[in-house]
């Protein structure tokens, strides 16, 4: 990252190829769009390579802070998008899934998709941080910058609202029996 | 939670703070957690619910292929586009480096040929012969119109 803050660009090639897929895996998870993803990808890298000098290994790391410029450019996107059109997602979410989505696997999914899109932002990012991206809760925390007992509220009211939300499937799910290995 | 028992309740709370995979849970909190597990179903109960939903989470993501390589290659193509593009100044540092204060010198003469040409005027106030000159002008015609009447 030195090298880069002097504008060497190998030195970002490498920064690049490094951290560009998870980063991309991240902001997948949570815009759920793979163009979304890969614009905010892009937009974020650019910064990066803009604003280098900002940098300070003694106070932020720097996958946090490339992960913290991604959800700011996300928000940024979504606020924007949010202006020029309506969102019709709750409308989506709002009744019980029918019985054809629970065993209908690509409508279930999109429902999944759409009760985990639901969420606040924070509580969203901070579940794909935890949950999809493995991130300690330490960590996840300071993308967020927020405390860890911050954070941990957050996730604790995103799995309460996600257990309200997708009881129908959990239930059916605990009906159907174990399968046998 | 140390010296504590863990309640249903506590659990309940952990699991939703830490997911149902007791291996990321601090460890002494992992230990107790265990011990409730080993005691009581009702506890059992919770953590399959948790782990149902860790999995409901999991078949969420979106199934898409990651285009890496393209945006990889649009970053490269924009960083490498900014460093092409000039600055609005970026005349001024062409050339051998010797002759840049040169450059810088020829740029700032418009600014100092100002400024001289600002110091060149009279200070503000009200110039006395100019005032005379101009109220002969504006009273002339009148002092013709009343000798007239």
């Amino acid at each position: 990252m030195a090298r880069v803050q002097r504008r060497d660009r190998e030195a970002f090639t490498c920064l690049l190829d490094r951290h560009l897929a998870p980063l991309q895996r991240f902001l997948l998870r949570l815009t759920g769009n793979t163009a979304d993803a890969d614009e905010v990808a892009q937009e974020a890298f650019l910064r990066i390579w803009s604003h280098a000098r900002r940098w300070h290994s003694d106070r932020v790391r720097f996958t946090t802070w490339l992960y913290r410029i991604a959800r700011n450019v996300a928000i940024d996107r979504h606020r924007k998008h949010r202006e020029t059109t309506t969102d019709d997602i709750s409308m989506i979410i709002d009744d019980a899934p029918e019985p054809a989505i629970v065993v209908d696997s690509e409508r279930r999914q999109r429902w999944l998709r759409n009760a985990v899109a639901l969420l606040p932002e924070r509580q969203r990012t901070a579940l794909v941080l935890c949950h999809f991206d493995g991130l300690s809760n330490q960590d996840a925390a300071a993308v967020l910058e927020v405390s860890v007992d911050a954070l941990e509220s957050l996730l604790s009211r995103a799995r309460r609202t996600l257990k309200t939300t997708l009881l129908p499937l959990l239930e059916t799910d605990e009906a159907r029996p174990c399968p046998t290995k | 939670m140390p010296d504590k028992i863990m309640t249903l309740n506590d659990f309940e709370t952990l699991l939703d703070r830490y997911g149902a995979v007791l291996d990321r849970w601090p460890t002494a909190t992992a230990a107790q957690a265990n011990e409730l597990l080993a005691a009581s179903s009702d506890a059992n109960r919770l953590l399959a619910r948790s782990s149902a939903l860790d999995e409901l989470l999991d078949e969420s993501l979106p199934a898409a292929t990651l285009t890496t390589a393209a945006v990889r290659e649009r970053i490269l193509a924009d960083i490498t586009r900014e460093a092409a593009a000039p600055g609005p100044f970026a005349w001024l540092l062409r050339g051998p480096r010797i002759l840049r204060p040169i450059a810088v010198a020829v740029a700032l003469i418009p600014l100092v040929v100002g400024y001289a040409i600002g110091i060149g005027y009279p200070p503000n106030g009200v110039n006395e012969d100019l005032v005379a000159d101009v109220s002969l002008l504006a009273f002339s015609e009148y002092e013709g119109m009343s000798d007239a009447n």
